[in-house]
């Protein structure tokens, strides 16, 4: 599981609805979670929408309105979630232990441009 | 409540003190020995880097430790807590190593070509020629694998995509790994990070660690293509086809790639510096080899020192 996909709190409770029911709309996890907390339906449909666009969650249209359904276990994105903890605190489990030839660096396309130049530059010297 | 203080006084405090007072020494050392500007005596900074790091290592094991009372279950928690460590490392090793193996491998003409380079390179740098895998699955960039029986993994995009020249670049990369044991030293940093993640002082070196490890193999490898534009382009090159690929392999990128620290910096880094190497970088006249054996003799004084004297004892 990347970091994007782990789980908030608000997140891990829809979640625990939707695994539950299988198949929800946002007005019934609204349901379920404004009897517990006081909480707005948009903050829940913002949510849900998220969880749809990582992945979690698939959503088909239905009427007017859509219906969700888990893309994942619970048992799964639970598994994920501690590895993820696993590899914050070991700072990732696998490439450390050989050596390789590049990380994995993320340069602005202004930064790979200069970088293209200088070496353009020492290959007219040599 | 008392193994928890006990922990504290005797062994992370003292570790934490001993790593920085270690560091500043040797970064002095580095600064006032001038230990840099020629390939010959590059390796000496990685080496010295490591002193820090082994004596943080014994004072947090509660050796080197003259004076202090430690508690056996503190001693027990902490080799615990190292056995833990190595284990996880290892279980997660074998893993990625089970991985690779059940990849599929290429085996053709290039393939065979590119057995041949890595065996006359090998012979350039003295050692044994590690078994090349040219393998299908994607991996960013290309790595060793083992410490004794060594393996060189390349993957199959690269061999489409690079010339003859970069590959032979990108295997003398590989190679300088395998000639200065950087495998090794990367499980003995990594474990040392792992067991004392509460110490900044570790980490700080970590990181000098893995940098001044990719230098020194930029060095090696450029001494041995004597093209070292021609490695910067490589480099560059290879960083190009990785983000093309990562756009649409994220996941593959995090669990492979990420632990060596997504720095940008140490890209930009190794290529802004190998663009910027002196003209006589390479060379080794007499001058140069007495002003080596000097500060190998300076090196030794100091790390006798540093493992003599005990600031926290």
């Amino acid at each position: 599981m990347s970091p994007e996909n782990s789980l908030g709190p608000l997140e891990a409770d829809i979640m625990q609805v939707v695994w539950e029911r299988q198949k929800v709309t946002v007005q019934d996890v609204f349901e379920v979670l404004s009897e517990e907390r006081s909480i707005a339906y948009n903050t829940i449909m913002t949510v849900m929408s998220r969880l749809a666009q990582k992945g979690i969650l698939t959503r088909a249209k239905s009427g007017r309105s859509f219906v969700y359904s888990p893309t994942t276990t619970k048992s799964e994105v639970a598994k994920g979630m501690l590895q993820y903890i696993i590899d914050k605190i070991f700072k990732g489990s696998k490439a450390p232990v050989f050596s390789h030839l590049l990380e994995d660096a993320d340069l602005s396309k202004e930064e790979v441009a200069y970088l293209e130049e200088l070496v353009k530059g020492k290959k007219r010297e040599e | 409540m008392e193994v928890a203080k006990s922990l504290w006084l005797n062994n992370i405090w003292p570790s934490i003190l001993a790593g920085a007072f270690a560091l500043v020494v040797v970064l002095l050392v580095i600064l006032l020995l001038n230990i840099k500007g020629t390939s010959l005596s590059s390796n000496l900074r990685f080496k010295l880097l490591e002193l820090p790091l082994i004596k943080a290592f014994l004072v947090f094991l509660g050796l080197n430790l003259g004076g202090l009372r430690v508690s056996w279950y503190t001693v027990a928690f902490i080799y615990g807590w190292g056995v833990a460590c190595f284990v996880y490392r290892w279980i997660t090793y074998e893993k990625f190593k089970t991985e690779v193996f059940l990849s599929e491998k290429v085996r053709d003409s290039k393939t065979r070509q590119l057995e041949y380079t890595v065996q006359v390179l090998a012979a350039r740098v003295n050692v044994s020629p590690p078994r090349l895998l040219v393998v299908n699955t994607y991996y960013p960039s290309p790595f060793v694998l083992g410490f004794f029986n060594t393996m060189l993994v390349l993957p199959h995009h690269l061999v489409e995509n690079l010339s003859d020249e970069e590959l032979e670049a990108l295997l003398a990369h590989e190679l300088a790994h395998i000639a200065r044991w950087d495998n090794l030293y990367i499980w003995q940093a990594v474990l040392f990070r792992d067991i004392m993640f509460f110490n900044p002082v570790v980490l700080l070196i970590y990181h000098f660690l893995l940098k001044e490890k990719e230098k020194n193999c930029d060095d090696l490898a450029i001494s041995i293509t004597g093209k070292p534009a021609m490695f910067a382009e490589m480099l560059l090159k290879v960083y190009k086809l990785m983000k093309e690929k990562t756009a649409a392999r994220t996941i593959m990128t995090n669990t492979v790639m990420q632990s060596l620290v997504g720095s940008t910096s140490l890209f930009s880094e190794r290529v802004e510096r190998i663009v910027r190497l002196p003209g006589d970088y390479f060379a080794v006249s007499p001058d140069r080899q007495l002003d080596y054996y000097v500060k190998i003799f300076i090196v030794i004084v100091v790390t006798v020192a540093l493992f003599s004297i005990n600031i926290v004892g």
